[in-house]
């Protein structure tokens, strides 16, 4: 239980941080910052740390209007507002 | 108030309680029907003192860690499909103990928006989740038969999309809301992936319930003092208000 009070105050202390100090996190779709969070890159992955974002995003590669070979770009968007048809063939 | 809603509010909390958020309710909305849905101790359940009240079977809701714990209520479901038979209401609105209602007219601005938008099921804080960072998808994904069971449903042509809501508040038609409980939880998924996301699959329109007019947010609680403040800005419901029903 002390356990778990202790984690908690840490997240609590690592989100707080972060919304001072951490990067801004943008949802390519709306152009809006949805939260802050400390980036580390670390055996491969990448770590977002502290974020409590507004909504959760779906990272994918930028599409570029031309060939490049020398840099990628990574960005985040937030998918549409679910809006999907009554598809019951009995209603 | 509309004739066609029963407002389904899960409670744990002790009998006096209850009694306090009742006569809230007949105070500030008067002619609106209540359900209890009691999911506290089963011994303590004679003595709430409701009209109408039903018992919450089963133990998915009995979670100390929601989240972790990947807390269920289709046993809520069940009991109020289970209390619903033989009577006429078309809506249900399910909400917890700590969402409060500052209107008589937030039930009829549910109803007219659920018309309007053609839905079946409309819930708080709606956002579609599939291939994000979203910690319950992210966690649930962990588990093997997580796609397959959503794909098992077999009406949708993309089955991949999975929903998140905020637990505390959804509004349904009642045949989505029978239907939906009459599906066995075959895996275990935390409520707020598995409501909005089972109705989806179902093939039932499932909309966001976010508008100006209800402030719905996970966390802090509001003081009563602020819920105030929004009562008089003409907001219609607001959640969670935790300490509203532990005193007079």
């Amino acid at each position: 239980m002390i356990g778990g009070r202790v984690r908690a105050l840490l997240s609590g202390a690592l989100v707080f941080l972060a919304r001072i100090f951490g990067r801004k996190i943008i949802d390519a779709r709306t152009g809006e910052c949805v939260g802050r969070a400390f980036v580390r890159f670390s055996r491969g992955t990448v770590r977002f740390v502290g974020l409590q974002s507004t909504r959760p995003l779906v990272p994918r590669f930028k599409t570029t209007d031309r060939v490049t070979y020398w840099k990628t770009e990574l960005e985040f968007a937030s998918h549409p507002e679910p809006d999907f048809p009554n598809e019951r063939s009995d209603d | 108030m509309s004739e066609a809603t029963i407002n389904a509010v899960l409670t744990h909390q002790a009998p006096e309680q209850i009694k306090r958020m009742l006569e809230y309710w007949r105070a500030q909305l008067p002619g609106s029907d209540v359900l209890v849905v009691y999911g506290g101790p089963e011994p303590d359940f004679v003595s709430v003192p409701a009209e109408m009240k039903t018992f919450v079977c089963g133990e998915g809701h009995l979670t100390q860690d929601h989240q972790r714990e990947r807390q269920s209520y289709s046993g809520v479901l069940r009991s109020i499909a289970s209390w619903l038979e033989g009577r006429d209401y078309e809506f249900v609105n399910l909400i917890e103990f700590d969402v409060i209602p500052l209107s008589v007219d937030w039930v009829d601005d549910l109803e007219l928006r659920l018309q309007k938008e053609k839905a079946d099921v409309m819930c708080a804080d709606l956002h579609r989740v599939d291939g994000t960072f979203d910690p319950h998808f992210v966690n649930h994904l962990h588990d093997s038969g997580f796609s397959d069971f959503w794909a098992s449903m077999g009406v949708r042509e993309d089955p991949s999309v999975v929903l998140s809501m905020l637990g505390c508040h959804s509004f349904w038609r009642r045949e989505v809301l029978e239907k939906v409980s009459c599906v066995p939880e075959s895996m275990s998924v935390y409520l707020e992936l598995y409501l909005p996301t089972l109705a989806h699959h179902l093939g039932f329109r499932v909309r966001g319930s976010s508008s100006n007019r209800q402030v719905l947010r996970d966390r802090p609680s509001f003081s009563p003092k602020h819920m105030e403040r929004l009562r008089a800005q003409g907001v219609l419901a607001v959640h969670p208000v935790k300490e509203m029903w532990n005193s007079q």
